[in-house]
Formats: C-alpha cells, structure tokens, sequence
C-alpha cells in the first residue's frame, strides 16, 4: 500500500515551499506568568470565532494538514472547542499546545471528541515549588501532573516539552522520568527567546554555559533519546531552515508570519481572499526563503561552532537587527555542543592510542 | 473476501490531504501517518460511507480507463479486495451494510 514515506512528503514539501502545517496563537490571554515567554500582546483586538473559522477555511485551500492550536493558552478561549470541531469538521488534524493547567477530565474527553491528533504540554520542573516558580502560578505543576493524566487516560498521544532554564537545569532527569511514568514523548529545549517585542528579559533565564556543556555530553544522552551531538549535514547544500516553507504563525490578531519566531508579517487572515496565491507570490516571504538559503553558507560558515548551531533568522533579527547576524543565545548553546563534541572525539583519541600502545 | 455489498467507512479520526496524487492520511487512533498511491488515493477519495465495494472498485476502473491507463491490471479486483482488508486491519475504515 505504501508507495512513498511520510519522511518523503516531508523532504518535497520543503523543497517545493508547500505547506503542511499552520499554528495559531488563538489568543495572547494565559493563566500563567511565565518569565520566558516570548509573546508580547499588542492589545489589539483579537479575532472573533467566525473570523477564525473563515480563517480556517482559506487555509483548507492552501492544503495544509496540520492545524496546531496555541497561545497564550489556548484553552482560556471559551470557543477553544468550537474552533477545535471546526478544524476538525475541514479535515484537518488537529494539534494544541497547552500549559496543562485546564485539562480536567472533561476537557480531556472533549480533546479525545475532537480527535486531537497529539497535544504538547509545557513542563518547567520536577517539582511544584521549580514549576510553580517558573510558570508564577502556585499550584500549577499539580493541575498539570493532573491534566496529563487525564489526557494519557484517554489515550491522547501526549508530548511533554521543557525549556532549559538555570531553575530547573538539574532536574532534568525527574522530569524524564515523569514523561515516563505517564508514557508521554519528552523533548528539552536548550533555546530561551527573547520576547516577541524585542525584550531580551526572558534570557536571563537560560540555562548556564556549563550546563549545557553538560547536556550535550553523553551524561545526558539519553535524554537527547539517544542523538550523538553531530555536525550539520546541511552546509551549503540546504537551506537553515523551513522558515516560509513547511509551515507558517497567525496570531490572535490575525496577522501571518513565516514561522513562529520570525515575525515578518506577509498578511493578515482577516483580509487575504487568495492564500495559496499569496503564499507563493508574497516577497516577505520570498526574501526570507532566500536568507534561510543563505545561512548555512555565510553566518554559519564565518562562525568557529557554525557546524553546531541551530541558527534562527527570526530571532537574530529580532536581536540584532539582521537575520544574518549570529545572537548570543544560539552562538551559546553551539559552543556547548563543539566542547561535548570535541571532548568526545579527544577520549575517544585517547582511548584509541591506549589500545594501540596495549597492543604494541 | 470483502463482501463487496459493504459499505466502507472513513474511521472518524483520519485527516486527509492528497499531496501530488498521493493521499496523507494522519489517523489520531495510532498517531500514524498513512501515505496511499495513486491507486489506493482513488479508493480513498470514493469512500465516502454510502458506495459499496463494488461500486468503487467500478468506479477506480472506470476512471483509471478514462485517465488513459492501457492495461489496467487483471489483479486489480484481488488488489483492491487486499487494500480494503490492509484498510481495516490498521482501522482506517469501518464497515456498514454486511456483516463483515
């Protein structure tokens, strides 16, 4: 029956810039107060339930796949359900993204109505007093222990997500082991951004040189599900990345952006009659097609760990002013990876000519 | 043997989008993505949960004639008979009007 991958669609849907996924920050609102969140409400009137679901239905002519349902916390809009059943009732497959901190039985059920796809859930710690400090809400880590034991009873695939920070870098571990009590998927995101209006605030949170040194070690591999830290195979022959490619960012506003960190606007939803045209006519987003393209061979290429970066054109240029330009943050988390890898390669030398000298 | 009286039914969690002729099917049930070729796209597209087998399987080979396909496989109805099987086995489809 199967003529092609899925990882096939994917590879050609990058090449031919066709997108398959659109994620929607359905409201800036949020019950939690997290210090490193990125979003920087305008105070703009959000989008009203029908604009969003006239929104949706010109995304169902571009042909996307995936709708992911984000904020803020999504869950604080009281449509939140009656988008999902809209996304749903187009054929698409839903995703959300959540702090957790709603899901109660019922809600969890209703995600399993709406045949959710697969839910991503934010963890800041193994413990309440790390979580709760971080998210700013006593009594959060409990709703969200909660919340995905509620979606794992309903058998809704579950992915725990952690941004490393200086306040929960070592309890890294716990948190591996609570995805693993409940069955969920578990990635650890090293990258702390700054915020959508340029404040760099959040990144004073970020997690320390020396730690990430650390994770990036074989000590923390397996928390890395097994990945050796390698160099990017993409130098000059791919682009950096699938920013204006694969998939695209509307906020509750309505305006569109090429992904979630470059906040280029290339249209609003409200207004936009042809998308599908748009979307390959647009020159916001051809020119950042074109600075994706170029990365690899000019700013990772002049960088002494460009080899290990995961280089983003929308941060930098929130930073620094230029896409092109290199940022602290990214140049701090390569470096961590080129001294885990170097290290690597020198014990490993190591261990090579001591078996030689055993051997002579 | 599919009864080709069966009516066969998209399961409810499936989402589909057809990527250069080819069907994507994202299932919620397993969290698995299903991609169809060009034959079993056609199958999928018909299934609409009122055609029967047969009258899909009448309507892939009329419009598999009608695009032009010189020999249309002598094989196709044991192929299609195995596709719908493979369909259900994964939970893709259910089943309404026979017993099956």
């Amino acid at each position: 029956m199967e003529t092609t991958t899925y990882r096939d669609i994917i590879t050609k849907s990058f090449v031919e810039s066709r997108p398959l996924n659109a994620q929607w920050e359905l409201t800036f609102k949020c019950n939690h107060l997290c210090g490193f969140c990125y979003n920087a409400p305008s105070g703009q009137r959000e989008l009203t339930t029908a604009e969003i679901k006239r929104g949706l239905e010109k995304i169902r002519e571009l042909g996307v796949l995936y709708i992911t349902l984000t904020g803020g916390e999504a869950m604080v809009r009281p449509d939140f359900f009656e988008i999902c059943g809209h996304v749903r009732h187009l054929d698409f497959a839903l995703r959300v993204y959540s702090n957790g901190y709603l899901i109660d039985e019922e809600k969890a059920r209703r995600l399993k109505e709406v045949d959710t796809f697969e839910i991503e859930i934010s963890i800041h710690g193994a413990r309440a007093e790390t979580h709760d400090r971080l998210t700013g809400i006593r009594g959060s880590f409990d709703r969200l222990i909660a919340g995905v034991g509620h979606l794992r009873k309903q058998r809704i695939r579950t992915i725990l997500k952690c941004p490393i920070t200086r306040l929960n870098q070592d309890e890294l571990r716990e948190i591996w082991d609570i995805a693993r009590f409940f069955e969920c998927s578990m990635s650890f995101d090293p990258v702390i951004m700054p915020r959508d209006d340029g404040d760099r605030s959040p990144l004073a949170l970020s997690a320390t040189k020396e730690f990430l040194v650390r994770f990036f070690s074989d000590e923390f591999k397996v928390l890395r599900h097994g990945a050796d830290v390698k160099k990017r195979d993409d130098m000059g022959t791919m682009t950096n990345c699938g920013t204006g490619k694969v998939s695209f960012t509307i906020d509750p506003y309505g305006n569109i952006f090429p992904c979630v960190a470059w906040r280029r606007k290339w249209a609003n939803i409200k207004d936009v009659e042809n998308l599908a045209e748009l979307w390959k006519s647009s020159e916001v987003l051809k020119q950042v097609r074109w600075a994706a393209e170029q990365i690899p061979q000019t700013t990772l290429k002049q960088s002494q760990s460009g080899e290990f970066c995961s280089f983003c054109p929308g941060v930098a240029e929130r930073q620094t002013g230029s896409p092109f330009k290199m940022y602290p943050q990214a140049e701090a988390v390569a470096d961590a990876r080129l001294t885990a890898y170097t290290t690597k390669q020198a014990a490993q030398a190591v261990n090579t000519a001591n078996r030689c000298i055993k051997h002579a | 043997m599919v009864d080709p009286a069966a009516i066969p039914r998209r399961h409810r969690s499936t989402a589909t989008r057809v990527i250069d002729a080819q069907a994507v099917i994202a299932f919620a049930e397993t969290t698995m993505v299903q991609i169809l070729n060009d034959v079993g796209t056609r199958v999928w597209n018909l299934i609409d949960g009122k055609r029967t087998v047969a009258e899909i399987a009448g309507a892939v080979r009329g419009q598999l004639e009608a695009d032009g396909y010189k020999s249309i496989p002598a094989e196709l109805d044991t192929d299609l008979d195995a596709f719908f099987g493979e369909l259900g086995a994964q939970g893709l489809i259910t089943w309404s009007g026979s017993e099956s």
